[in-house]
């Protein structure tokens, strides 16, 4: 005959608490641990995420609502500062340019590294050279990235220049130039960027079975077909990681604009992520900062989400 | 045996160095500008040294960097740094913002002791704010080989004889088509309105409103227009390399004789004194014909946090910091015009050369410091960005314009 389960776990009387009984008992019953052990568990996590994650961001969305005075005295300012953004045609274009630089970047280093996967997942001679040849200049740090590139794209003394000097092209602007420079910005994003990006396409590549590539093989299918029908939809799941975390990453680029053209020229590369930079250490303004620093928050959720059901993997996937 | 001797006098004479900074010595937090060699702690601390009981904690920071440092520590609102470096124009933001201590009980001879540029950076509504400890000023160092090979007349280390900006354009253009390379002038800092703004001052322009915030009908005036039209003739025709905002590569271009004439400040000439092959001199700025001679000129000052938890060994720092042992070691490290009046007379071995003779005429007669706005931060970064796209080819009028109106918008927070 089956006994059946208590609902609720037994207690054990305090003076049997220390018995040699009450010790066998498992402290967490994997079936049916209690609040108490969940909330042992799940604590220091959580309580990390409130001090470093929930607390700043609410410092930020009720400190965007207060405008500060000369001598630090902080006053409630309402929607002052969002007024005062939403009728500056420089914060537009400053949405402009963030958006548009998105808009290009983030399909175009994905792509590529895509490509650079597919390239470094075939088996192959030097295959090792190739995978950390495309990964290394993840390894350098973004400032000197921008500083080397600068120094490469100089008008004046820059390698690139002296060679283009010598072809029908002639010398460029590049980062100098307003119609280069947000696309010199995206060229060494994608340079730095595209092989960390490449690692994760990779491991997703890794993860599809063989099986279905030598079913396919089986069936005739071309390397066309294969791509297209095996390999895509079975990347959706890591595609949509590296749109997010890619999207995330670009929506507050920010060191190389810092470093080299100061949102400049002409606003060409006025970021909002740099525009929030400007506004607190260059104008003094942490209303304004902030309210910035909450609008790109909003854009970065209001995208991952988009992101998140557009490529939400379907049954099966 | 005479290993463990050595040993032991070594941790015995180790311990008497550490038992110099006791347990009771009040440690002080400053924040300043690094020096290539990371000479500033040293001088700092040698200061604190002839004070009783005080020791120096150093944080030097790059030049780029140090004005957003300084914002941070400052809008926290604690302690924390008892003394900071003041780039001379920003006295006054400091001040309007309550982040520095009146000094006037301090240095009461001050009026008496330091240059007149230098004080009057450090002064904001008669009171003294910040304390001088180096001031600066620019001279055209000249390449005589450039000249020479472009066949034309150097201009001379006379006053008298100082060139104008269309003196300049003509023989910068003649040097700039001698090769590709080669350039017929620059700024050290090209984008900087440290220097750039003499030009606007030299034809006569008014840089902000007397209020100090309305730069609408002043940054965008025909004089300041004008001025700006002949910067951008500079880099806009090939005379100057346009975009160079490194400043380090500005300067080794002209060491490498690849540009004419060089506005730089006195570092540099003695940096090119140094460099073997370079035949240079060194001329005065030049000037808008029918305009006035204008040099730029700045000092970095120090500045007392009004929360320092230590006033007093604060105040002796900064007294120390105020004596011509201090200046003069300081001039050691980093030669730059001194602060101190007697230091001219005091140091004059050293300063009787014609680059120090042309550099002191020039901070006599001709030096003219920036605004003391509450704005300077921001007016600063506007006008660089302006620099940078009039650079680039932007209309000059316009580009002005523009970068009023932005500065009526980020100044308008100081107006009392």
């Amino acid at each position: 005959m089956m006994t059946k389960k208590p609902d609720t776990p037994v207690a054990i009387p305090a003076a049997n608490r220390f018995s040699r009984a009450a010790r066998k008992k498992p402290i967490l019953d994997p079936q049916r641990p209690s609040w108490a052990t969940l909330l042992m568990f799940l604590l220091p996590a959580v309580a990390l995420l409130i001090v470093f994650r929930l607390t700043p961001i609410g410092i930020s969305i009720g400190g965007s609502f207060t405008s500060q005075s000369l001598l630090g005295e902080t006053a409630f300012d309402g929607l002052g500062n969002y007024k005062e953004l939403f009728s500056d045609p420089s914060f537009w274009n400053s949405v402009y340019v963030t958006l548009l630089f998105n808009v290009i970047i983030n399909p175009l280093q994905i792509f590529v590294a895509f490509i650079m996967a597919l390239l470094v997942f075939a088996p192959g001679r030097f295959l090792t050279f190739f995978r950390v040849s495309f990964f290394l200049p993840m390894t350098m740090s973004t400032a000197l990235v921008a500083v080397m590139w600068n120094l490469l794209f100089d008008p004046n003394l820059g390698l690139v220049n002296s060679i283009l000097a010598h072809t029908s092209m002639g010398r460029q602007g590049f980062f100098f130039d307003e119609d280069q420079a947000l696309g010199s910005m995206i060229w060494i994003s994608t340079w730095k960027g595209a092989g960390y990006y490449m690692i994760f396409l990779l491991a997703g590549l890794f993860r599809i079975s063989e099986e279905l590539y030598e079913a396919a093989h089986v069936d005739g299918a071309s390397s066309w077909q294969q791509l297209r029908f095996i390999t895509l939809p079975q990347m959706k799941r890591t595609f949509l990681f590296v749109f997010v975390a890619d999207t995330t990453v670009n929506l507050l680029f920010f060191a190389p604009v810092f470093i080299i053209t100061r949102g400049g020229p002409n606003g060409a590369t006025d970021t909002l992520m740099y525009r929030a930079y400007e506004s607190s250490f260059t104008f003094v303004d942490w209303g304004r900062a902030l309210s910035l620093s909450c609008i790109l928050l909003a854009l970065v959720a209001i995208v991952a989400c988009a992101q998140m059901l557009f490529f939400k993997p379907g049954e099966g996937e | 045996m005479k290993h463990i001797k050595h040993i032991t006098l070594a941790m015995a004479a180790s311990m008497f160095v550490a038992g110099a900074a006791t347990a009771d010595d009040i440690e002080l937090s400053t924040i300043g500008l690094s020096f290539s060699d990371g000479a500033l702690a040293g001088l700092l601390s040698d200061a604190a040294a002839t004070t009783d009981g005080i020791t120096v904690t150093s944080e030097q920071l790059p030049f780029g960097q140090l004005f957003s440092a300084i914002e941070v520590r400052l809008q926290a609102r604690n302690e924390n740094p008892d003394l900071f470096f003041v780039d001379g124009p920003m006295t006054a933001s400091y001040t309007m913002r309550g982040h520095l201590t009146a000094l006037d009980d301090i240095l009461p001879d001050a009026s008496e002791i330091y240059t007149s540029a230098a004080l009057q950076q450090g002064m904001v509504a008669g009171k003294l704010m910040s304390v001088p400890i180096e001031s600066s000023t620019v001279v055209m160092l000249v390449n005589n080989s450039l000249f020479e090979a472009a066949g034309i007349e150097a201009p001379t280390n006379d006053p008298a004889d100082r060139w104008t900006w269309e003196e300049v354009l003509a023989a910068g253009k003649t040097i700039s088509e001698l090769d590709e390379s080669t350039w017929g002038f620059n700024f050290h800092y090209s984008d900087s309105p440290y220097m750039a703004l003499v030009m606007p001052q030299s034809n006569g322009a008014t840089l902000i409103g007397e209020d100090g915030v309305t730069a609408t009908g002043y940054v965008d005036s025909p004089k300041f227009v004008e001025a700006m039209s002949t910067y951008a003739e500079l880099y806009n025709t090939g005379i100057a390399p346009a975009g160079m905002y490194d400043y380090s590569l500005a300067l080794e271009l002209f060491l490498n004789g690849k540009v004419g004439m060089f506005a730089g400040v006195v570092s540099d000439a003695i940096a090119a004194e140094g460099r073997d092959g370079l035949d240079f001199t060194v001329a005065p700025m030049p000037y808008f014909e029918g305009g006035t001679p204008v040099t730029p000129t700045g000092s970095w000052h120090v500045g007392i946090n009004p929360r320092t938890e230590h006033p007093e060994e604060a105040a002796k720092l900064v007294q120390a910091l105020a004596s011509p042992e201090f200046i003069s070691a300081y001039f050691d490290k980093r030669a730059n015009p001194p602060v101190l009046t007697e230091a001219w007379d005091s140091m004059s071995e050293k300063l009787d050369t014609p680059l120090w003779t042309l550099a002191r005429y020039e901070i006599q007669n001709t030096a003219m410091a920036r605004p003391s706005i509450g704005g300077w931060l921001e007016y600063d970064s506007i006008l660089r960005n302006a620099l940078r796209e009039i650079q680039s080819g932007s209309d000059v009028a316009e580009r002005l314009s523009a970068a009023a109106v932005e500065m009526n918008r980020e100044l308008k927070k100081y107006a009392k």
